[in-house]
């Protein structure tokens, strides 16, 4: 793995928000490697800078200095028009599938948004009708509800559903911002098995994003725990998860709530 | 065994319908808080737990029948007026719901909307009401107590929005707290803080509590005793030892497995809730 090409290179990263009364540096000075395959956790608080930090990844939100090189090529400065190979190659899914699936689409049509984008102008692009019901498939959704909207599955099934609009396009690496977050406890594990399962099979980079650390334990193999726009640790995830150095990395371990059964 | 003085609140066998359902919503609850007891409601997303708290505080929407029973201090609710109600609600019964953002009114500065909550049950006059309003949101971990109260609840951050409304449920000592998800939408770490505030602040007030989640391990640190909803039904119910340490119920023992993450090897398979069905119908074959 060493010697290989990290699949994503952040350096020195910044991103400062002027629109208030003080300019508030969200990601400071931030630096670190992703090898392909890895999965990744990021922790941290509200407000941390995690989320900027993936946007930012993604192409979603420019940085005030510092450079992302995504397989190879920095995605810093460029136009919408020299990313396609970040889109296809880099997908989301958000906390919240209420809010990031459209009500008034069908579920066919949703996952198979990624693939009627311009960011295939030049490239084959997948029969989008077998795709849909591939992708319905590997994700533990029955193709046939394809005509459905959203509002007619469970919450968890509407993380499914973004977790295959997601995969659509073949990309190499998953950001998961909060994906499990918003769904009850008990559907949270059969989401979390998804992603691990896919992960492997599909031989992905995970990013995955969350407040809760021994959620992350679970489905990365390496952390970064950031407070206040830094990465104040980072290390694999059983030995932050079993013996943190940091005291904010204790705290965050302390705050999560565990059963009490006596 | 609760004496019957020390009763507060007795549902029996409650029903509920919504108008053009053919099944009942919620379907013959029953369930006891004494008084200072604190009681857990723990069911997943439908269950029919949330519309178990509207329907205790006069709540539900007109196109909902209900049957059965709910005594408040030997009083019956069900059919109770609304004025009489409205002055159970926020002095003997008060609520705290997951949303703080929806919960506040955006356009009010906070400190008002505590005030308000007061006079309206202790007739106090504005003036009057301020400093037990700052008294009370420093009682809730609010360290600048001014500024929040001058605050509009956007200029908040969500662990306090969420203190705010902590401060106005318990500002009346009502006799029951109920907590619909309190902390669902917060972070790991204001979610532990605002839980131990939660629990001084029943003991200060001396308050029972029925807390309601999807989180069985954030239940197990708040109640004494738990009741598990499943599709409407009551399927099981205990002390927090009997129900977590030997579960009757497969949902139940689902339930427990999928909250305690800590106990499951990093990397191996999480249990869900279908590997305890199974298990179950399984071992009546």
């Amino acid at each position: 793995m060493a010697s290989a090409e990290p699949i994503y290179r952040v350096q020195d990263l910044v991103r400062v928000f002027s629109h208030g009364p003080q300019p508030v540096i969200a990601v400071d000075h931030v630096s670190f490697e992703i090898p392909a395959g890895q999965r990744l956790g990021i922790v941290g608080e509200s407000g941390s800078g995690k989320s900027t930090l993936i946007r930012m990844m993604a192409g979603l939100r420019r940085p005030s200095s510092g450079d992302i090189v995504f397989a190879g090529q920095s995605i810093v400065g460029r136009r919408e028009s020299e990313l396609s190979w970040l889109r296809r190659g880099v997908q989301l899914v958000f906390q919240d599938p209420r809010s990031s699936l459209d009500p008034r689409m069908k579920v066919a049509d949703i996952i198979a948004e990624p693939l009627r984008s311009r960011i295939w102008q030049g490239t084959k692009r997948p029969d989008p009708f077998s795709r849909v019901n591939e992708l319905m498939a590997q994700v533990g959704l029955d193709p046939g509800d394809r005509n459905r909207y959203p509002h007619q599955f469970s919450g968890g099934q509407r993380q499914r559903i973004a977790i295959a609009r997601a995969l659509a396009p073949n990309p190499r690496v998953l950001i998961a911002d909060e994906a499990v977050s918003a769904l009850d406890v008990s559907v949270r594990a059969q989401v979390l098995n998804l992603f691990a399962d896919l992960v492997a099979d599909h031989g992905l980079t995970l990013v995955f994003v969350s407040h809760d650390l021994s959620v992350v334990r679970h489905v990365c193999d390496a952390v970064l725990v950031m407070q206040a726009g830094h990465i104040v640790e980072a290390g694999p995830v059983d030995q932050v998860y079993s013996d943190p150095r940091e005291p904010y990395t204790r705290q965050l371990l302390a705050s999560v709530p565990r059963l009490r059964r006596d | 065994m609760i004496m019957m003085s020390d009763e507060l609140l007795r549902i029996e066998e409650l029903s509920v319908r919504f108008a053009g359902s053919s099944r009942n919503a919620l379907e013959k609850i029953s369930l006891q808080i004494g008084r200072g007891e604190r009681v857990g409601l723990i069911g997943e997303s439908g269950s029919g737990k949330s519309l178990t708290a509207l329907t205790i505080m006069g709540l539900l929407a007109d196109n909902a029948k209900c049957r059965g029973s709910i005594r408040w201090q030997g009083r019956e609710l069900l059919g109770l007026r609304d004025a009489e109600y409205s002055r159970l609600r926020g002095e003997e019964i008060s609520m705290v719901f997951q949303e703080p953002m929806t919960a506040l009114d955006p356009t009010m500065r906070t400190g008002r909307q505590v005030a308000e909550v007061l006079r309206l049950h202790e007739r106090a006059p504005v003036g009057k009401a301020r400093p037990r309003v700052l008294e009370m949101l420093a009682d809730v971990g609010i360290t600048d107590p001014q500024r929040v109260a001058d605050s509009f609840p956007h200029q908040l951050s969500g662990g306090q929005r969420q203190r705010v409304l902590i401060a106005m449920a318990l500002i009346n000592t009502p006799d029951l707290l109920i907590c619909d998800e309190p902390t669902t939408a917060l972070d790991v770490t204001v979610q532990a803080r605002v839980l131990e505030l939660l629990r001084s602040g029943l003991d200060r007030a001396g308050s029972a509590l029925l807390f309601i989640s999807h989180d069985l391990a954030v239940v197990s640190q708040m109640v004494d005793r738990i009741a598990v909803i499943y599709q409407g039904r009551i399927v099981e119910a205990g002390t927090r030892s009997q129900v977590l340490e030997n579960p009757h119920h497969p949902y139940t023992a689902g339930l427990i497995a999928t909250a305690d993450l800590a106990n499951v090897a990093p990397g191996a398979r999480l249990p869900v809730l279908d590997d305890f069905w199974k298990r179950a119908a399984d071992g009546q074959r």
